[in-house]
């Protein structure tokens, strides 16, 4: 970090080499499109290089990481209108059946996380698929505990009502859940 | 525990986010409670589905040579900080100075002594008729007194 607030190249380099990966992907969670992804990827480390020279070593990197993240994923959501998921590939005739309700599933869930609103689906984000505790998120975010907490019921609420939808209209039950996850 | 479990504490408890010791007090409470022990397997069952959800990135996504492009073309912002300390300090200086040092008087200006009648011809007012009276009447000492009052 050091090196990366005297204006090292090399270090910039380094940072995203380790990191890119797990902000795209928490970017794509978001966002629901590859391409806003790596937008969004590309803009996290801009502002990490830009403001290395305000990072204190106290606070842990991935705190300030993901801060940054959180910023410009809402930031980005701001800017854009209506999101709009990536298109599935079509499954061929010849998949398997328990193949096409994992593609099922998966969309499903995409599409219950994409209806949430911005600060819920981030902090759920956070939780779930980070595995940050609430002190983590309020840290991260900035947000109050309290916050953080009502943010993350409400997400889960909302979950679990869309998916149980989902799955009552795909004639699955929760045991067939747990199989095909298992 | 007699009352039952908030969905918050739910949430936590599934996530393993609790002490231990609040962990098992919970645990004793789910052993009778039927409401609390179906929130938590439908928290547990959210979050399973949520969990097969994997992310795999495409191959072709790197964005560190993007990344260093742009920054080598754009440096990174100044601290202000240590700059807004220099002009302070700079500021204060040239404060502490102006008091020390007297002004120097222009090179131009000359002290000279000269006498009413003469500094009236010098500009010019030496020929302009005047009233005396007129005069008299505004610089006589009774009104300067109440013009110094005034002001």
């Amino acid at each position: 970090m050091q090196q990366l607030a005297a204006g090292s190249m090399s270090a910039l380099g380094t940072l995203v080499e380790r990191h890119q990966a797990r902000v795209a992907a928490l970017a794509y969670r978001f966002s629901g499109r590859w391409d806003v992804s790596e937008d969004i990827t590309q803009e996290v480390f801009l502002r990490l290089h830009q403001t290395a020279r305000r990072y204190r070593a106290s606070a842990a990197l991935t705190t300030w990481l993901y801060r940054v993240v959180v910023n410009c994923c809402l930031d980005h959501a701001r800017r854009r209108k209506p999101r709009v998921l990536d298109e599935m590939t079509p499954s061929a005739k010849s998949e398997p059946t328990s193949v096409l309700i994992l593609d099922e599933r998966r969309r499903a869930i995409e599409e219950a996380i994409a209806e949430l609103p911005e600060r819920q689906r981030i902090a759920l984000l956070l939780h779930r698929f980070e595995n940050l505790s609430h002190e983590e998120i309020a840290r991260t975010t900035g947000w109050s505990a309290s916050a953080v907490e009502a943010l993350i019921v409400r997400a889960y609420a909302a979950l679990r009502v869309r998916l149980a939808e989902w799955a009552g209209s795909a004639g699955m039950t929760a045991a067939d859940n747990r199989r095909s996850t298992a | 525990m007699s009352t039952c479990i908030d969905d918050a504490t739910i949430i936590r408890h599934a996530s393993g986010e609790l002490d231990p010791e609040v962990s098992s007090r919970l645990e004793s409470h789910l052993q009778s409670c039927e409401r609390c022990r179906l929130a938590l397997q439908a928290q547990r069952e959210t979050a399973a589905l949520l969990d097969a959800w994997k992310v795999t990135l495409p191959a072709d996504l790197d964005v560190r040579e993007a990344v260093l492009t742009v920054a080598k073309q754009v440096s990174p912002a100044p601290n202000w900080r240590p700059m807004a300390a220099a002009i302070l300090i700079a500021a204060g200086l040239g404060l502490a100075a102006g008091r020390l040092i007297p002004p120097r008087t222009s090179q131009h200006a000359t002290l000279v002594e000269v006498t009413p009648d003469e500094l009236m011809e010098r500009i010019g007012l030496d020929s302009l008729p005047v009233e005396s009276a007129a005069l008299d009447q505004v610089f006589d000492d009774e009104s300067l007194a109440e013009a110094g009052e005034q002001s």
